[in-house]
């Protein structure tokens, strides 16, 4: 057994990757090597330097940034797919219109040819439309009551066939019927929360999703919708417009003090960059404490940090006049 | 009661952006760790943690449970990271097996992003002794730090790694090897 071999083999030993023979044949020959057992002495003081420098752990600060720049690719990603469906809907319809009205014959295929190009230059691009579709079950055109067609305004999009072969009179597609909805309807139905929960997550402009939190803030929250809290939440957390935050904040307010509020705020006064914002976590933290009979723990220890690290003179002295106050309870 | 992977998964197949948040967030942070190890600067490391998770974004509709669903995650980052690099050594017409210059890291990138919980004292230390230690990292070839920083700080077998990096174990075994000896040969001081 050469020595190249077994200083590999030591290597794996200490990671627990050597097969029960291999192990014996190491162990055999460490009884008898001095050289071998020195090398693996120093190796283990290796791993125990590496294991004391530990891994490196992103700090809460750049893992928020990190996902508040996620979030803002992946509703570009969103809405560059609603553009891809527009501009093939547009280029289909422009140049079938074009050729049919000389050429109808040719229509079908100057459409098919303008998309192939669309295709071709945003492959090239890497545009690639993202693909979550729902699933959808199977219909039949002469299935009574489903015709997804039925509305004049529907649009087909997204055509995909299945099976072409017409030769036993049967085909079989997928595509996606796109169709204008028009909502009016009380605050507390599920089916305006889906869209307001949808639009404070997705919507690309934040106009809209400032309008969106605002429509909830000014309802009473009631007990079943957690989905809106949840998403109310992640917009405190991670939306990149202060506005929206702040307005998230208020809403959130109205809700009941529980867990994931607590942390919510907690995390606002930790991370947030926006001063006022933290400041206004404060304030309502001081008054939940206020009414509370033991102090809570999270909130002394987080109070504590800011009295330490927050680089605002204003919010260091307010936490310590908030944890004076709790300590006097 | 917390949804598993399974239950996420089929939900942001079915378009569920919040499913696809939840599942986001149950792995970032292991994603964005691995991205420091491998890069070392804040910035690219965010810039890694997007292109991953935008790249599951987009296949996640055609993930099949065939593999573990962080299996398959960490494949997916580890192609993110060799292309990453990879992409930086065109601009840089440099060779894969180049050392990096010491001079080329960002000394304090690293205490921008540690998480302080040790003591002033033994933070200090441990500071100093993990920016050794990142410094040793940057110097091995993007494949040797992809299977060290999996190895010893993500805990992934062998098997696992290769699996990850579509190649031979036998191959990650040649790049751990070859890593952890110049990591000894790097930190010698630090621990002799």
């Amino acid at each position: 057994m050469n020595h190249q071999r077994i200083r590999e083999w030591l290597h794996l030993s200490l990671s627990d990757e050597l097969s029960d023979q291999e192990r014996h044949l190491v162990e055999d020959h460490l009884t008898r090597c001095e050289r071998c057992r020195l090398e693996l002495e120093q190796l283990k003081q290796l791993y125990g330097t590496l294991e004391g420098a530990g891994r490196p752990v992103p700090s809460e600060q750049l893992l928020w940034e990190a996902r508040q720049g996620l979030r803002a690719v992946l509703r570009m990603e969103r809405s560059r797919h609603s553009l891809w469906e527009r501009v093939t809907r547009t280029i289909s319809a422009w140049a079938g219109s074009l050729v049919s009205s000389r050429f109808p014959g040719y229509a079908v295929a100057a459409a098919g040819l303008a998309l192939f190009a669309v295709g071709l230059y945003a492959g090239s691009r890497g545009v690639v439309p993202a693909v979550f579709r729902p699933q959808m079950a199977v219909q039949t055109v002469s299935d009574e009551g489903s015709d997804p067609l039925a509305a004049g305004d529907v649009e087909i999009t997204n055509v995909q066939f299945l099976d072409a072969d017409a030769k036993d009179g049967q085909i079989e597609f997928i595509f996606e019927a796109i169709r204008p909805v028009h909502i009016k309807g009380d605050i507390n139905d599920p089916r305006i929360q889906k869209v307001l929960t949808y639009a404070i997550i997705n919507e690309q402009n934040p106009g809209v999703r400032l309008r969106a939190v605002n429509a909830i803030k000014s309802s009473p929250p009631q007990s079943s919708d957690s989905e809106i809290k949840a998403a109310l939440i992640t917009a405190l957390k991670t939306d990149d417009n202060p506005g929206v935050r702040n307005d998230a904040f208020a809403a959130l307010q109205k809700y009941p003090f529980d867990e994931d509020i607590k942390n919510a705020f907690l995390y606002v006064l930790t991370h947030d960059t926006n001063a006022a914002l933290r400041i206004t976590a404060i304030n309502v933290l001081q008054t939940v404490t206020g009414t509370q009979r033991r102090a809570d723990q999270d909130i002394v220890n987080v109070l504590k940090s800011r009295v330490e690290s927050d680089e605002n003179t204003y919010i260091r002295t307010r936490a310590r006049a908030v944890l004076e106050e709790i300590k006097q309870q | 009661m917390a949804l598993d992977d399974s239950e996420l998964i089929a939900q942001a197949q079915r378009g569920d952006v919040m499913a696809f948040e939840q599942l986001v967030y149950r792995y970032d942070k292991r994603v964005l760790s691995m991205a420091m190890a491998y890069v070392s600067d804040p910035e690219d490391a965010k810039d890694l943690y997007q292109e991953v998770f935008l790249r599951v974004y987009r296949a996640l509709p055609k993930f099949e449970f065939r593999s573990q669903f962080s299996t398959w995650l960490y494949r997916i980052a580890t192609n993110v990271c060799l292309t990453h690099r990879a992409r930086q050594k065109q601009h840089a017409h440099a060779s894969l097996d180049e050392e990096f210059d010491d001079e080329n890291t960002n000394p304090h990138a690293l205490s921008d992003v540690l998480a302080s919980e040790a003591t002033s004292d033994e933070h200090t230390l441990n500071t100093e002794i993990a920016m050794q230690v990142q410094k040793a990292l940057n110097a091995l070839s993007p494949q040797q730090r992809l299977v060290f920083t999996l190895r010893h700080y993500e805990g992934y077998k062998l098997k696992d790694i290769a699996d990850m990096m579509e190649c031979a174990e036998g191959t990650v075994k040649k790049y751990l090897f070859t890593a952890t000896e110049r990591m000894r040969e790097r930190l010698k001081d630090a621990y002799q």
